[in-house]
C-alpha cells in the first residue's frame, strides 16, 4: 500500500478522489435519504392515524352530547344539569373547541367564549341545518372537525360543532416525532462506520492488485498475480498474467526466431570461410582447384542471397497493412501460368501435373503474392515427389471462398513434422532440402500470404505416399473483414452484458479476455516495432539488436510496458498508450487470428530486413 | 473490453469525480439540516385573523347583497352575503337618517321580508322594523341580518344597529315568538368556513390585573386563542404575557372537572414574583379562571404536584374560589 502511494506521488499532480469515498459518500448519502424518507413517511401516516383516531373518538362524543342536548331541549342553562358544564370539560379534554348552535343560528355555548351569542354564518353548518347533510365530520390539516345536528323528532333543532387539533391533543406525537429521529441519528451515525467498512472492503481486491503491480513495475516479471477477492480483481488478476504469459511466449518465439536466424545465415559463410581457409592454406592448389572452391563459393553466397531474400519476402508478406494489393484476378488463370511455369521442372523428372478447373472463380487476391504461394506449394510438390509421380491441383469455390487443393504423390510428411512444416526454417528432411536448394522458409511465406488473404492452409500427409495441400481464401477481402469485425464485436458485448445463469457466459466472458489479451500484446508489439524501426532506420546496427531501446531510458522493454499497463499516470505514458491505440485499430478485425508471438517475430524480421539491407548494400558497394 | 473502457473514459471520470464528490456533500448536508429542522421545531400558533379590508372612502358605504349560489350541484342552494362591486356613493353623507334611508333603499331585500321603518335615537343607534312572511327560513333571515347589519355598520356616525322582525309567530317560521327584537354589530355574525378558522380566534376575556394598589382590577382583554390551547390556556397566557405570573412560566396543562379547573404550571412559576405581592398573582389567576363559564373553584399545581404555600403565605394547597377584589 505504501510502495504504491510511494511510487505513485512522482507521477501525480492532482488529488483524485478515491473509489472508497466514492462509495463512503454514496452509501452514506442513499442511507440519509432513505432516513429522511422514512422519518416523513413514518411521521405522516403515524399522523393521519392519529388523526382518523381522534376523528372516530370526536365523532362519539358529538354524537353523545347531541343526543343529551336534544333531551333537555337544548336547554343549556337549566339548573338541574351540568351539561353546560360538560361541555366546558369535554373541551378541555380533548383540547379543542365545542360550540352549540341554534336553529337561529345563534351560537348558544362556545368554550371558546369568544363567540358566544354571536350569528354564525357557515355554508357546512346551513346544509346540516336544512338536513342537507346528514353531518360533517372531516380532517382540516391538522384539525379534525364534526359537525352534527341535535335533533328533536327528525327536526333539526340545533348543531354541534365540535374541532380538535391532532396535534395538541396528542402530544404523544411529539415524543414520537423525537424518538424516530434519536433513532434514525444513531442508526445513521452507526451506518459510517459499515459505510466506510464497505468502502474499503470492495476496494480491498483493487487495492492488492495495484500493489502487486507496482510490485512488478519494479522488475518482479516473473512473479505471478494471486488471483483473490472479488471477481473483478480476480479477472484482473488472471487478465495480467494471461498478458504475462503472452509475453514470455513472445520473448521465446522471438529467441528461437533470432537463434534460427543466425544459424542460417552463419551456415553458408561457414562453408564459405572452410573453402577459402583450404584453399589458402593449400599452397600447391592450382587454377582448377581455385575455380572449383570459387564456384562452390559462389554457390554459397547465392544461397546465402536467396535466404535474405526469402526473409524478406516472409517479411513483406506479413506485413499486410501495407503489403497487400488486392485486386479483382481470375484465379483460373493465374493457376494455369503457375502450373506452366513449374512444367518443365516437373518433365525433368518425368512427373506429370494435371489441373482440375471446376468453375472460373474471380477474387479479391494479391496476384503476385498469391502467385508466389502457389507456386511455393507446386514447387514443392516436384521437389519433394518420386521420379514418374503426378501432380494434382484442383480449384473450386463456393459463394463466399475458393479452394485450392495440390495434392502430390510424393514422400509424404512424417506426422510428427506435419505441425512444423509452416514454421520458419523448418525441414523435414535437411539432407535434401540442401541438394534442392531450400531455404526452409518456402511453406512459411505460403501460410503467411495466405493468411493475409484471410485465408487457411491445411497439410494432409502420408509419409511415403503423398501430401496434399488444401487452401482456403475468401473472394472478397473487406466484406469479410468487416464481418470479423462484427462478430468479434457481439463477442465483446456478449462478455459485458450477458445475464446470469447462461452457460455460455464464461465460454464467451473467457474467449473476449483471450482477445482482450492478445489486441493488448499486439499493441505492445506494435509499440516494441516503432521502436525498433527507429533504430534500424538510423542504420546503427550491423548485426541483430533484438531488444529495442527503451525510450524513456529504463531498463529492460519490458518493464516499461508493466508500467504502462499499471495504470500509473504520467503523461508521457498516457499519450504513448494513445499512440498505440490508434496504430492497432485497423487490425482490429484480424485480432482474432494474431498471436502475440508472430507478431514478435514479425518484429524481429523487420531487424533482420534492415540487416540485409546492409548486407546487401556492403555487396553492391 | 470494459477494462478498456473504463481507460478511455478515465480522464472524465475524473473530471466529473470532484463535482460529484461536491454534490454528493451538498445533498448530505442538506438532508442532515432538514432532519435536524423537521425535528425539533414546533408550530407556533399562528395569530393571523382574516380581515375584510375595503378601501374607504369619504361619503361612500360599502353595500353586501344576498346570493343563491348553485355551487356543490346538488340542487341545494347555498345563501352567501357578499360585498358589492364598488361602494355606494351616499348622496347626503352628513345625515345620518337620510343615510340610513338611502342605504335601506339600495339593498336588495330576500322575497318575504319587507323594510316597513325605522327609528333613530338621540344616541344615534337605529332601530330598523321588518316584516317577514312564513315562507322566509331561517338561514335567508340569518343571511339578511347579516346583509343589513353589515351595510348599515358601514356609515360611520350609526352606534348599535337594532333590528325588529316581525312574524306570523307560527310553527316552523324563522320569526318565533312573533317579534324578534336584538342589536347586533358587524362582528355579531362569525363567518365560520372550517375548523382552522374556528381554532384561530381572538375575542375579549375578563381578566383580572394587578392595579399596582396591592389589588387587582377587572379588564376585558383582545386574547387570541390559538389553535393548540383552550379559553383557560389563553387566559393564563396572556397573564403571563402581561407579567403578572414569574416570567417563563408555562402553562403544561388545565383541566376541567365538575366546575373545577385545574391549572398545573411550571416550576418558574415559583420564582420570585418580583414587584407583585402572591397572594394578588395567585387572585388574578383565580379570578380571571372562574370568570369563564363553568368555573367555580381553581386548584393550582406546580409542575404535577400540589404546593401548600406559595412563598410561604398564601395557601393553595385546595381549590380557591373567586375573591372580589377590594
Amino acid at each position: 500500500m505504501y510502495l504504491i502511494i510511494e511510487g505513485m506521488k512522482n507521477t501525480k499532480k492532482k488529488r483524485y478522489v478515491s473509489t472508497k469515498t466514492y462509495i463512503v459518500l454514496a452509501v452514506l448519502a442513499l442511507l440519509a435519504g432513505s432516513f429522511i424518507v422514512a422519518f416523513f413517511g413514518i411521521t405522516h401516516f403515524y399522523k393521519r392515524r392519529l388523526k382518523t383516531e381522534l376523528l372516530d373518538s370526536l365523532q362519539s362524543r358529538t354524537v353523545l352530547l347531541a343526543q343529551t342536548l336534544s333531551f333537555y331541549d337544548m336547554d343549556l342553562n337549566t339548573s338541574d344539569t351540568t351539561i353546560s358544564t360538560d361541555i366546558d370539560e369535554m373541551a378541555s379534554f380533548i383540547q379543542g373547541r365545542i360550540m352549540v348552535v341554534s336553529r337561529d343560528y345563534k351560537i348558544l355555548k362556545d368554550t371558546y367564549v369568544l363567540k358566544q351569542d354571536d350569528y354564525l354564518i357557515s355554508p357546512d353548518v346551513m346544509a346540516v341545518m336544512e338536513q342537507r347533510e346528514a353531518s360533517v365530520s372531516r380532517i382540516r390539516g391538522n384539525y379534525a372537525e364534526i359537525i352534527y345536528p341535535i335533533q328533536d323528532d327528525d327536526q333539526v333543532i340545533g348543531v354541534i360543532i365540535s374541532t380538535a387539533d391532532v396535534i395538541s391533543s396528542n402530544q404523544r406525537f411529539y415524543y414520537l416525532y423525537n424518538e424516530i429521529f434519536i433513532v434514525f441519528l444513531l442508526l445513521f451515525l452507526l451506518d459510517i462506520g459499515v459505510a466506510v467498512l464497505i468502502g474499503v472492503r470492495s476496494m480491498r481486491g483493487i487495492n492488492a492488485v495495484n500493489e502487486q503491480l507496482y510490485h512488478m513495475t519494479l522488475g518482479n516479471l516473473q512473479d505471478k498475480m494471486e488471483e483473490r477477492g472479488f471477481k473483478e480483481s480476480r479477472y484482473l488478476a488472471r487478465n495480467y498474467n494471461d498478458l504475462l504469459d503472452k509475453f514470455s511466449d513472445a520473448d521465446q518465439s522471438r529467441n528461437e526466431f533470432v537463434s534460427n536466424v543466425s544459424h542460417e545465415l552463419k551456415t553458408p559463410i561457414a562453408s564459405m570461410k572452410v573453402l577459402a581457409e583450404s584453399l589458402t592454406q593449400n599452397e600447391g592448389a592450382g587454377v582448377e582447384d581455385y575455380r572449383e572452391f570459387m564456384t562452390d563459393i559462389i554457390s554459397e553466397i547465392d544461397r546465402e542471397t536467396k535466404i535474405i531474400n526469402d526473409l524478406l519476402t516472409l517479411v513483406k508478406t506479413d506485413n499486410r497493412e501495407t503489403g497487400m494489393n488486392f485486386a479483382e484476378t481470375n484465379m483460373n488463370q493465374m493457376l494455369d501460368s503457375v502450373i506452366h511455369t513449374v512444367e518443365p521442372l516437373a518433365k525433368l523428372r518425368n512427373i506429370e501435373i494435371s489441373f482440375e478447373n471446376f468453375r472460373d472463380v474471380t477474387a479479391d487476391v494479391d496476384e503476385v503474392k498469391l502467385n508466389l504461394a502457389i507456386s511455393n506449394l507446386v514447387e514443392n510438390a516436384v521437389k519433394y515427389n518420386v521420379e514418374n509421380g503426378w501432380i494434382h491441383v484442383s480449384l473450386n469455390a463456393d459463394h463466399k471462398f475458393f479452394y485450392i487443393k495440390v495434392a502430390d504423390s510424393g514422400v509424404g510428411i512424417p506426422d510428427d513434422a506435419k505441425e512444423k512444416v509452416f514454421e520458419r526454417f523448418y525441414r523435414v528432411d535437411k539432407a535434401r532440402s540442401r541438394d534442392t536448394g531450400g531455404t526452409g522458409l518456402g511453406l512459411s511465406i505460403t501460410r503467411g500470404i495466405i493468411n493475409g488473404h484471410g485465408g487457411t492452409i491445411k497439410v494432409y500427409s502420408e509419409s511415403g505416399k503423398g501430401t496434399t495441400f488444401s487452401v482456403k481464401i475468401p473472394l472478397r477481402q473487406e466484406r469479410v473483414e468487416a464481418e470479423e469485425l462484427e462478430t468479434a464485436k457481439v463477442n465483446f458485448r456478449g462478455a459485458g452484458v450477458s445475464g446470469k445463469g447462461k452457460k455460455k457466459r464464461g465460454k464467451s466472458l473467457l474467449k473476449a479476455r483471450n482477445m482482450e489479451v492478445s489486441k493488448s500484446a499486439s499493441k505492445m508489439i506494435e509499440a516494441a516495432k516503432s521502436d525498433t524501426k527507429v533504430d534500424s532506420s538510423k542504420g546503427q546496427t550491423g548485426e541483430l539488436k533484438p531488444k529495442p531501446e527503451p525510450k524513456k531510458g529504463q531498463t529492460g522493454e519490458l518493464k516499461a510496458k508493466a508500467d504502462a499497463k499499471s495504470g500509473s499516470k504520467s503523461d508521457s505514458k498516457k499519450g504513448q498508450t494513445g499512440e498505440l491505440k490508434t496504430k492497432s485499430v485497423p487490425k482490429k478485425g484480424q485480432a482474432e487470428e494474431l498471436t502475440s508471438a508472430k507478431e514478435v517475430e514479425r518484429t524481429l524480421e523487420e531487424v533482420a530486413a534492415a540487416v540485409a539491407d546492409e548486407v546487401r548494400k556492403a555487396d553492391e558497394e | 473490453m470494459k477494462y478498456v473502457r473504463r481507460m478511455k473514459n478515465k480522464d472524465m471520470v475524473q473530471k466529473f469525480s470532484k463535482k460529484k464528490n461536491r454534490i454528493f456533500a451538498a445533498i448530505l448536508l442538506g438532508c442532515m439540516a432538514i432532519s435536524f429542522a423537521g425535528c425539533g421545531a414546533q408550530k407556533q400558533a399562528s395569530t393571523e385573523v382574516k380581515k375584510l379590508s375595503i378601501a374607504q372612502s369619504a361619503g361612500t358605504v360599502q353595500l353586501y347583497y344576498i346570493v343563491k349560489d348553485n355551487q356543490d350541484g346538488t340542487g341545494a342552494n347555498e345563501l352567501q352575503v357578499l360585498p358589492q362591486d364598488s361602494r355606494y356613493q351616499l348622496k347626503q353623507p352628513d345625515s345620518i337618517a337620510s343615510s340610513v334611508e338611502e342605504v335601506m333603499d339600495q339593498l336588495t331585500m330576500p322575497s318575504g321580508v319587507i323594510f316597513t321603518g325605522y327609528t333613530l335615537d338621540a344616541d344615534s343607534n337605529v332601530r330598523l322594523r321588518f316584516s317577514v312572511a312564513d315562507s322566509v327560513s331561517e338561514e335567508m333571515l340569518l343571511m339578511t341580518k347579516a346583509m343589513i347589519v353589515r351595510s348599515i355598520d358601514g356609515l360611520s356616525q350609526v352606534g348599535d344597529v337594532a333590528l325588529e322582525f316581525h312574524g306570523t309567530g307560527a310553527e316552523g317560521t324563522a320569526v318565533q315568538d312573533g317579534v324578534e327584537i336584538a342589536t347586533y354589530t358587524d362582528s355579531s355574525f362569525f363567518y365560520y368556513d372550517d375548523a382552522e378558522d374556528s381554532a384561530k380566534n381572538v375575542g375579549d376575556v375578563v381578566l383580572y390585573l394587578p392595579n399596582g394598589n396591592g389589588s387587582l382590577k377587572k379588564v376585558v382583554a383582545n386574547v387570541t386563542i390559538g389553535a393548540d390551547d383552550s379559553a383557560q390556556e389563553a387566559v393564563l397566557r396572556q397573564l403571563i404575557a402581561y407579567e403578572v405570573l414569574p416570567k417563563g412560566t408555562k402553562v403544561n396543562q388545565v383541566s376541567l372537572m365538575n366546575g373545577s379547573a385545574t391549572v398545573d404550571l411550571s416550576e418558574e412559576f415559583l420564582k420570585d414574583t418580583g414587584s407583585i405581592s402572591p397572594k394578588i398573582v395567585i387572585y388574578s389567576i383565580v379570578d380571571s379562571l372562574t370568570s369563564l363559564p363553568n368555573i367555580n373553584k381553581v386548584q393550582i399545581l406546580v409542575a404535577g404536584e400540589k404546593v401548600e404555600k406559595y412563598h410561604d403565605e398564601v395557601s393553595i394547597a385546595g381549590p380557591l374560589e373567586f375573591v372580589e377584589p377590594e
